[in-house]
């Protein structure tokens, strides 16, 4: 039996740890939220400002392009890069939804033919691609830009298409092929007595039952693309190409940092990814669990 | 409506071999039941009579078409399934109806045939919902009304009451009996209960390990059982197995070392080989002298009385008597077997003498 002092004080003491995880977890989050509503004096007033006093959105307008003539022009004179932003806002979603229905292209049918055939090596072969994704970027990154250099897709969106999509679709036929897994192959047999043929079993009860599992998929392809720094800023140069966190990262140079342009680029940035997973947990969560349990 | 003929089918499994050649002709309009003990290949076999496993020799045919490389859609079949395979994301009526559909049936026909179906199975409260809404029972009727919506020429079920409760389980074996007894469909039902199988079917498909060992009406199979599987196999409480050396004499009779069991009408030619007998508890009688036993312990079910008895060295026989006789554990009583209710196998084989 615990005494009820003791049992106030454990509950006291989680709350305080869970405050402070939750604010620093949330802390950097509200700072650049919060930055990116400030005017440019105020974000470097001393002592800094823990809320905009006239909250603006300001420098979204700018980075879209919208607001008067002088305010642009002042921007342009601060930070030139700015207005690469919706250029690079593009580039984004195209390569990431792009990316996703090329996920959901390669990756479902691998999956199937994993979930539901008996072949060699199909553990082996499927614990080897998972593998792939073992090896640091970092020792790739080199001898894939010579790959994209050699066949001339340096600042192209075509190159981080392809290479995203090679390094998430393992991860995808894992997570759909154990999903796959756990439903039951008698669903395919009874839609194959009903009068179906193979293809109109997938279509009719596999598929729309894999929904949640094909939309985790879909969700994480994309926001493993989304936020990838690395091999776009080594495959990219112009805004033919650039992505959005290589632009946000532009506005951090050696002579001067623009931290408004940074925090609002920071916050386009994170919204998607914050939306969407918002959105699509109920799916995130019971497709990436349908694999830990099954997989 | 169809027959289905099995002939001498095998199926392997890589380089594991399943079943060796089994053949079973089912006349049209037959119930049917395979029964045996699990892993024994009913399912194999049901599955590739549906033409969801490939045939690696040997031929089926339904009606008299040989089906060995027909898809399952144009087997003209229906199946329930064990997990019942209710499609999770659509309600009852579309379970029922998506057969209909895929064969391009008019709306109004489907609706007319799912209504009727239902009427038959007292689902149509439930045409609406969807299979997570529904109760183990009537997620069973449903798989049901989806294989007689079809109206196909043979019913294929595959364990379809095992996942149901024992109260449950004995109403819908009257409802399934019933159901073929109305539409008269072929019927080809596994089932690993033999109880199933002796209610339900009108013959008998006993299989162990790959082979059939006999096939025959319900109560061929209780009252002559081709071999000791199928006598243990078969009634519940199982058969009392004894063995023994033939003795021949005015009556031969059994030898068991601890008892001698008359035998009449046991073949001449027979004495003196090692033969197990089979005693069923039933055909088991309380007597003034006979087997000398040791009451081990009582079961009253009520409609009779189980005592397992001790006849010596641990060996136990059951007998079940429908007079209540106060028994107690430790009490020392005879056991003599009916005349001629003694089964007599051939020790070595198990082969019926
Ligand atoms: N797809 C398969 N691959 C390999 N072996 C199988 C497969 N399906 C069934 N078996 C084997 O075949 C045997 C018979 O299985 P099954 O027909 O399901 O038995 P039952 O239905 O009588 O319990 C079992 O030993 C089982 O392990
Ligand atoms: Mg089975």
């Amino acid at each position: 039996m615990i005494s009820p002092f003791r049992e106030k004080l454990r509950k006291a003491l989680l709350a305080f740890f869970g405050i402070l995880f939750f604010l620093f977890l949330f802390g950097p989050f509200y700072w650049m939220v919060a930055t990116s509503m400030m005017t440019e004096q105020e974000m470097l007033s001393v002592p800094p400002k823990l809320f905009p006093s006239e909250p603006t959105l300001q420098n979204y307008g700018i980075i879209l392009g919208i607001g008067d003539a002088e305010t642009l022009k002042e921007a342009r004179n601060r930070a030139p890069a700015v207005f690469e932003i919706r250029p690079a806002l593009i580039n984004s979603m195209m390569i990431g939804v792009l990316v996703a229905i090329a996920n959901l292209l390669i990756a479902t049918p691998a999956a199937y033919a994993f979930a539901r055939l008996r072949f060699n090596f199909s553990l082996s072969l499927l614990m080897i691609y998972i593998a792939t994704r073992m090896v640091p970027p970092i020792m790739l990154v080199v001898p894939m830009f010579l790959i994209v250099r050699t066949v001339g897709l340096i600042d192209t969106p075509l190159a981080l298409i392809i290479t995203y999509t090679v390094f998430t679709v393992p991860f995808s036929i894992w997570l759909l092929q154990s999903y796959f897994r756990s439903m039951p192959a008698e669903l395919e047999d009874a839609a194959l007595i009903d009068g179906c043929s193979r293809w109109q079993s997938v279509r009719h009860v596999l598929l729309p039952l894999a929904v949640p599992g094909l939309t985790c998929v879909a969700i994480l392809s994309f926001m493993g693309s989304w936020s990838e720094f690395l091999f776009a800023v080594v495959f990219t140069k112009t805004t033919a190409s650039r992505t959005l966190p290589v632009v946000a990262a532009s506005f951090v140079d050696t002579s001067s940092i623009q931290f408004d342009y940074v925090m609002t680029a920071g916050v386009i940035t994170a919204l998607p990814p914050f939306l969407l997973a918002l959105i699509f947990q109920r799916f995130i969560v019971g497709g990436l669990s349908a694999g830990a349990v099954k997989g | 409506m169809a027959a289905v003929t099995i002939r001498k089918a095998h199926k392997t499994y890589g380089a594991t071999p399943v079943l060796h050649g089994v053949s079973i002709d089912i006349e049209d309009g037959e119930f049917v039941v395979l029964v045996g003990p699990s892993g024994c290949g009913k399912s194999t076999l049901l599955r590739m009579i549906a033409g969801l496993e490939h045939i690696t020799t040997g031929e089926i045919a339904i009606g008299d078409k040989v089906v060995n490389t027909v898809p399952p859609k144009e087997r003209d079949i229906a199946m329930v399934f064990q997990n019942y395979a209710l499609y999770p994301h659509m309600t009852v009526a579309q379970n029922m109806g998506f057969a209909l559909r895929m064969s391009g049936r008019p709306k109004a026909e489907i609706d007319a045939r799912v209504r009727r179906a239902a009427s038959i199975l007292a689902l149509e409260p439930y045409l609406a919902r969807y299979p997570k809404q529904l109760s183990g029972g009537q997620r069973q009727r449903v798989a049901m009304g989806r294989a007689i919506v079809r109206d196909p020429s043979v019913f294929l079920f595959d364990e379809p009451l095992s996942n149901l409760d024992a109260k449950l389980r004995v109403q819908m074996r009257t409802e399934i009996k019933e159901l073929h007894q109305r539409l008269g469909t072929t019927t080809i039902y596994v089932t690993h209960d033999q109880i199933e199988a002796m209610t339900m079917a009108d013959r008998i498909v006993v299989m162990h390990d790959g082979v059939i060992e006999q096939i025959g009406a319900p109560l061929e199979l209780y009252d002559t059982p081709a071999n000791t599987f199928v006598a243990s196999f078969i009634g519940s409480p199982a058969m009392n197995m004894l063995k023994g050396t033939l003795k021949g004499g005015d009556i031969p009779f059994v030898d068991t070392g601890k008892a001698q069991i008359p035998v009449p009408g046991a073949a001449a030619a027979a004495v003196g080989r090692a033969v197990t007998v089979g005693i069923r508890p039933e055909s088991l009688e309380l007597a003034e002298n006979g087997i000398a036993a040791t009451v081990v312990v009582v079961e009253p079910t009520g409609a009779e009385i189980l005592v397992v008895a001790d006849i010596g060295g641990g060996t136990y026989v059951t007998a079940a008597f429908h007079q209540r006789y106060a028994l107690r554990p430790g009490a020392p009583i005879h056991l003599a077997p009916a005349p001629g209710q003694v089964h007599l196998f051939d020790d070595e084989t198990g082969i019926r003498l």
